[in-house]
């Protein structure tokens, strides 16, 4: 192993050890170093690197902490965001970006599968998960399937709750791609973050029982608090081959 | 199959002798036998006799042959289907894809406090640590950090894992992967994996982190892979939402 990998793990079998939990305070860098036999500048890689890893966190002037986990974000499922943060505890809350019928576009066309210029409902916010802002959503609803649904106020009200009571549309499946993306000046400005900082660009079509085009989002979605995750089950039809 | 005796021409009885080594175990799967010079040395034969004594075993599936590096054991192997358990569909940006993987190290060490609670063993058992390097069309596309527990797969430490997957080499040991739980975050990439990936220092990368389990639920891996950002993406169907 890379002797980086090794100080990470170091560092991690600390944490264990010492049964550290999510808001403990880690030895001083200088306390580490002399601990472990490094050079600052050495333990400041590991540092970074299990800070990316989700394991710790550095507060300027206060030092290095064991991080909370970061928020799950189950990819296979199709419930929302306040539930999926409900689900794991915490208290999910909206900034309202803008919530308003427009007229679909070409590109609407193509995901929604609906007629130039037939209504869609354009809602952009900014998810927090306990007051801190962890993604921005864009999502482009088939307004024939909700008419009126401009009329709530989404600055606290869940997407798919609407859908659901008032409409009777279901989330039922879709399919989704990640890849990274550079936050852009607008997208910094919401999300408090540095322009150019890396992100997940998140972008996916959602249908509903019928498999019927619902909506189609993108969103931009902090790594620092939420990762993705999948759980895969092997499907039994295999044939041995000898 | 036709009952081989010493009067058998001397090339059935080799192609026996190597078949009954590869039942026993002795040629362990995934590793390489003896090359073809060595046998020819041991019995006193010419190469080509070893040559065609080893041909209907290369035809059988027993046996593999690789260019330049020798003659390998394939074990039984479960046809399946990849995308079953490959889960966030790594997809490399364009077609035609030629995959290769280079090892860059490889070891066995003891599984510490870390590695114990990822693989759910003692920290005084040992483990492999294979980290190589995957590529598409010669592009570097992901270097993998892998980790499992040694008393699962005994003779990981032999297998060419240039021929053979480490899935593969799961499946000849009887642990089929039956269920993976994996997360994606996003990293900042080090000196030393972006120089592999060939990308410049400090560049965001996808990291993906998985645990898969056999069929009796011991975990067979951790792998932690990090994946150059510009040469793959992410897709996944969302499952049937419960009613």
């Amino acid at each position: 192993m890379g002797s980086r990998d090794r100080i990470v793990e170091q560092v991690e079998a600390y944490i264990i050890e010492h049964d550290l939990k999510p808001g403990d305070k880690l030895p001083s860098e200088r306390e580490m170093c002399a601990m472990l036999d490094l050079n600052r500048m050495t333990l400041r890689n590991a540092l970074e690197r299990l800070s990316d890893f989700g394991v710790i966190e550095s507060r300027v002037g206060q030092g290095t902490f064991v991080a909370q986990p970061k928020m799950t974000r189950d990819l296979q499922d199709t419930i929302g965001f306040s539930e999926a943060a409900r689900n794991e505890g915490r208290t999910p809350s909206y900034r309202l970006v803008y919530a308003q019928m427009c007229e679909a576009n070409k590109d609407m066309v193509k995901h929604l599968h609906v007629m130039l210029a037939s209504p869609v409902f354009a809602l952009r916010r900014v998810n927090q998960i306990d007051g801190i802002p962890v993604s921005l959503e864009t999502t482009y609803v088939n307004a024939r399937l909700c008419p009126g649904i401009d009329a709530h106020d989404f600055s606290h009200e869940s997407l798919y709750h609407v859908l659901e009571e008032e409409y009777g549309v279901i989330p039922a499946s879709g399919s989704e791609s990640i890849d990274i993306t550079r936050v852009d000046e607008t997208e910094a400005e919401l999300l408090g973050v540095r322009v150019g900082k890396a992100a997940f660009y998140q972008s996916g079509l959602i249908l509903d029982a019928e498999g019927q085009p619902v909506e189609f989002f993108r969103s931009v979605v902090l790594s620092d608090h939420l990762r993705f995750s999948t759980q895969l089950q092997r499907v039994r039809q295999e044939k041995v081959d000898e | 199959m036709a009952e081989v005796s010493e009067k058998s021409p001397i090339y059935l009885q080799l192609r026996e002798v190597v078949r009954e080594r590869i039942e026993s175990g002795e040629y362990a799967p995934g590793t390489a036998i003896p090359s073809e010079n060595a046998l020819a040395k041991t019995y006193g034969v010419n190469r080509l006799t070893v040559r065609s004594a080893l041909d209907a075993l290369v035809e059988e599936g027993m046996l593999k042959r690789v260019q330049g590096k020798g003659v390998f054991v394939v074990g039984r192997r479960i046809e399946r289907d990849l995308d079953n358990l490959t889960g966030f569909r790594q997809s490399i940006r364009g077609s035609k894809s030629v995959p290769g993987t280079k090892v860059l190290e490889r070891e066995r060490r003891k599984a510490g406090l870390v590695f114990a609670q990822r693989l759910g063993i003692d920290e005084d058992d040992d483990i492999f640590y294979v980290k190589r390097l995957n590529s598409a069309n010669g592009e570097p596309i992901s270097v993998e950090h892998v980790y499992v527990p040694c008393d699962l797969i005994p003779n990981l430490g032999e297998v060419d894992l240039e021929v053979f997957s480490l899935y593969d080499a799961y499946e000849f040991y009887g642990h089929e992967l039956v269920r993976a739980y994996q997360t994606l975050d996003i990293v900042t990439l080090e000196a030393r994996t972006a120089r592999a990936l060939k990308v410049p220092a400090g560049s965001a990368a996808l990291l993906f982190t998985c645990t898969s389990y056999d069929a009796q639920g011991r975990i067979v891996e951790f792998v932690r892979s990090f994946n150059r950002s510009d040469s793959c993406y992410f897709t996944v169907r969302n499952g049937e939402r419960r009613a």
